[in-house]
């Protein structure tokens, strides 16, 4: 939000509802908590140990203002942020690991509040758009879900109420 | 079978909020002020931790003045009667909502941030759809889930875990299938034994199903929405994940489309960090 600039301070990171985060490792992990219909991405180098985070909420901003005041809130200003961001701390676009998770539904898949649906779809046409392949995915369900990123591993983890789930390495 | 009003009464120590609240509360829901009300200055003055409250948020940066208020009379006239109600109202369900809710898995916070959340959006659903007072419905959206608080009392050790966690199906109705009530019907005693309002207690009671135009208020519809838009934000999802249902009839009748679904979502995002920054000013 107001601290949407990406951060890129030594060690744990902790990236609220609408806001992205990057660190440059070796070590350090980068989360998220409270990923409902949010969509939560993490994009790793693993050559230079550089990775990023964003939480965002919808798919895109309605007015410039909004685009402006909070970029993290929406994929289409989140993540070329993110990219852009983790760019300049000197990863390589090619060597890109791009995880996902959230996009969660009501259990009547949200009878036309479709925003996990609608996040979700985006995500998918910006990505195809640019040519990044998507390695993992843990989206959709009713659960609310957390996601890190360990600089050190590069592994990506998803936990929900239940149960804890590695989306890479695979 | 013994009425949920009665087993309430039947518990030694029922989660509380301060007696000046609930003033408040029916101040705010009476506003064609009757002979018996006081007023909100004098009822807050009475209460030392809300008076701490209002002075922090009128000497908070967000309202940029340079000299500090240092009496109550100078900190409502700088933060105003609406304002004043939120915050009084806040202040109070943090100190009933702000710790852990084990029971529906909600740990330090969560509860409480799932009611800002809720409080915030029914607030601009009000506002959007014109159909009800923003401050009742920010009220309704704070205090929607109270019952949570108390059904760890009324059934035993586990249960509300063990029910929450098995099973696929909408959440109010296996809590139904296990015990007999739910945790809106359970809210709804607790409202009446804090002397709530009949309109709050209802939108309680009804947040997760509002019945038809016949016996409803558009305030149901509003805090019905507004929890469905807390819980697509994420705020305070326990246990019970997101296996509730949105009333479409609900939708309709608030006469939401996507465009003013996305704007409130982003709206009550950035309000919570307005409303944090100045609480915590």
């Amino acid at each position: 939000m107001s601290d949407s600039i990406p951060r890129t301070l030594a060690g744990d990171l902790a990236v609220g509802v609408a806001d992205l985060g990057v660190l440059a490792g070796p070590t350090g992990t980068i989360s998220t908590r409270a990923l409902g219909s949010c969509i939560g991405l993490t994009v790793f180098d693993p050559k230079v140990r550089v990775g990023g985070l964003l939480h965002y909420m919808l798919p895109q901003p309605r007015t410039k203002e909004e685009a402006l005041q909070s970029p993290a809130m929406f994929a289409v200003t989140g993540l070329s942020t993110l990219f852009r961001s983790v760019l300049e701390l000197g990863a390589m676009r090619e060597r890109l690991i791009v995880c996902v998770a959230g996009a969660s539904e009501m259990m009547d898949r949200e009878g036309g509040f479709s925003i996990g649906r609608r996040n979700r779809l985006m995500l998918r046409k910006l990505l195809w758009k640019n040519g990044i392949p998507l390695q993992a995915e843990d989206t959709g369900g009713t659960e609310v879900r957390e996601l890190s990123l360990e600089l050190g591993t590069g592994r990506v983890q998803v936990r929900t109420r239940n149960e804890e789930r590695v989306l890479w390495p695979r | 079978m013994a009425s949920i009003d009665q087993l309430l009464k039947g518990l030694k120590k029922l989660p509380a909020i301060p007696v000046a609240v609930t003033q408040l509360i029916s101040n705010l829901c009476n506003s064609d002020d009757g002979p018996d009300s006081e007023p909100t200055s004098k009822i807050v003055r009475r209460d030392s931790a809300l008076s701490a409250s209002v002075l922090r948020v009128a000497n908070s940066a967000a309202l940029g003045f340079q000299l500090p208020a240092n009496s109550i009379t100078e900190a409502l006239s700088r933060v105003g009667e609406n304002q004043l109600l939120k915050i009084a109202l806040a202040h109070a369900s943090q100190a009933a909502l702000g710790g852990p809710v084990e029971e529906y898995g909600l740990e330090e916070g969560e509860a409480w941030m799932g009611a800002l959340a809720g409080a915030l959006a029914a607030e601009e659903l009000a506002r959007v759809s014109g159909l009800c007072d923003p401050n009742v419905a920010f009220t309704g959206g704070l205090l929607r889930d109270i019952g949570k608080l108390a059904m760890g009392l009324l059934v035993p050790d586990g249960g509300v875990e063990l029910v929450l966690t098995q099973g696929e199906s909408e959440v109010t109705r296996r809590e139904r299938d296990a015990w007999g009530f739910d945790h809106t019907q359970v809210g709804a005693a607790l409202g009446r034994s804090w002397g709530l309002p009949d309109e709050l207690v209802n939108a309680i009671r009804f947040h997760h199903d509002p019945p038809g135009e016949d016996l409803g208020d558009p305030l149901f519809d509003v805090v019905h929405c507004a929890d469905v838009l807390t819980m697509l934000l994420g705020y305070g999802i326990g246990h019970d994940g997101m296996r509730y249902q949105l009333n479409a009839a609900s939708k309709e009748r608030l006469q939401l489309d996507q465009h003013d679904l996305e704007i409130v979502l982003a709206k009550v995002r950035l309000r919570m960090d307005e409303f944090l920054g100045s609480q915590a000013a």
